[in-house]
């Protein structure tokens, strides 16, 4: 799984679950805050997004990230952590 | 999870879902509650704990409604208020929440976000205890508690609680 391919993951749940964010333009540099999401629907993003991708994170880790760059290295090093599935 | 909200409630309000709700065992003390949740006084709507299921992640709690909650509602006629109702709900909900195995790794206790849902069938009123069930589904980070509160064995209110691991 690619960084571009989890940040898919990511842009698509900040248009489905932010309120007014659909349409809008999502990079790294930017903060869920930044397209106007309030608290739950940070961790609603967050949630969804690692059932789609599969991915385990524990909430210490994740509460580190002051933006999507820093939330794409959480989620990109876990992701290198799942074993293919043989 | 979402989606079946809706359904969940529908079946709780009409059949229990913890068959051996009425169990005559005490698991739990008041003491014992205190260990794992941080309500306390008049904040903490279970006394004792009956029934816990790690596997099923169902629990029930028995509660003395308190008389200060009747206070005012209302005078003549006291029922018990159907946010302590919700509330109390929740708390069995967090209690399976921080029983559950691994659950002492978590970075705090858990927090409730969101009201789901619930429907208030009969009215509690003081002079038998109350029975508090729920049962919990794991959503993401999330969890979900679907609950009931019973008297004499009768489905008076269920709620749908959604809350947070360590928040």
């Amino acid at each position: 799984m690619t960084r571009g391919e989890i940040f898919e993951v990511i842009k698509a749940n900040i248009g489905r679950i932010v309120e007014g964010a659909a349409g809008k333009t999502v990079t790294e540099d930017m903060s869920m805050k930044d397209v106007g999401a309030d608290s739950l629907e940070i961790v609603e993003v967050v949630s969804r997004s690692m059932k789609e991708l599969r991915l385990r994170v524990p909430r210490t880790e994740l509460s580190s990230a002051k933006d999507l760059k820093d939330l794409l290295d959480i989620f990109e090093k876990a992701a290198a952590q799942v074993k293919p599935q043989s | 999870v979402d989606a079946n909200i809706d359904q969940l409630l529908r079946q709780a309000r009409r059949a229990h879902l913890v068959p051996e709700a009425e169990g005559p065992g005490i698991l739990m003390t008041r003491a014992s509650v205190e260990q794992a949740l941080p309500h306390r006084g008049a904040s903490l709507l279970i006394d004792a704990v009956t029934h816990h299921d790690a596997a099923q992640a169902t629990l029930v709690g028995r509660y003395e409604i308190d008389g200060a909650a009747l206070d005012g509602h209302f005078p003549g006629s006291p029922i018990w208020p159907g946010v302590m109702q919700v509330e109390a709900i929740g708390q069995a909900g967090a209690l399976v929440a921080a029983l559950a195995p691994g659950a002492e790794t978590d970075d705090g206790p858990p927090m409730l976000t969101e009201i789901a849902g619930a429907h208030f069938l009969h009215p509690v009123r003081p002079g038998a205890p109350v029975e508090i069930v729920a049962r919990v589904y794991e959503d993401g980070l999330f969890f979900l508690i679907v609950g009931q509160c019973l008297q004499a064995g009768r489905i008076c209110s269920v709620a749908a609680v959604r809350g947070l691991r360590g928040a």
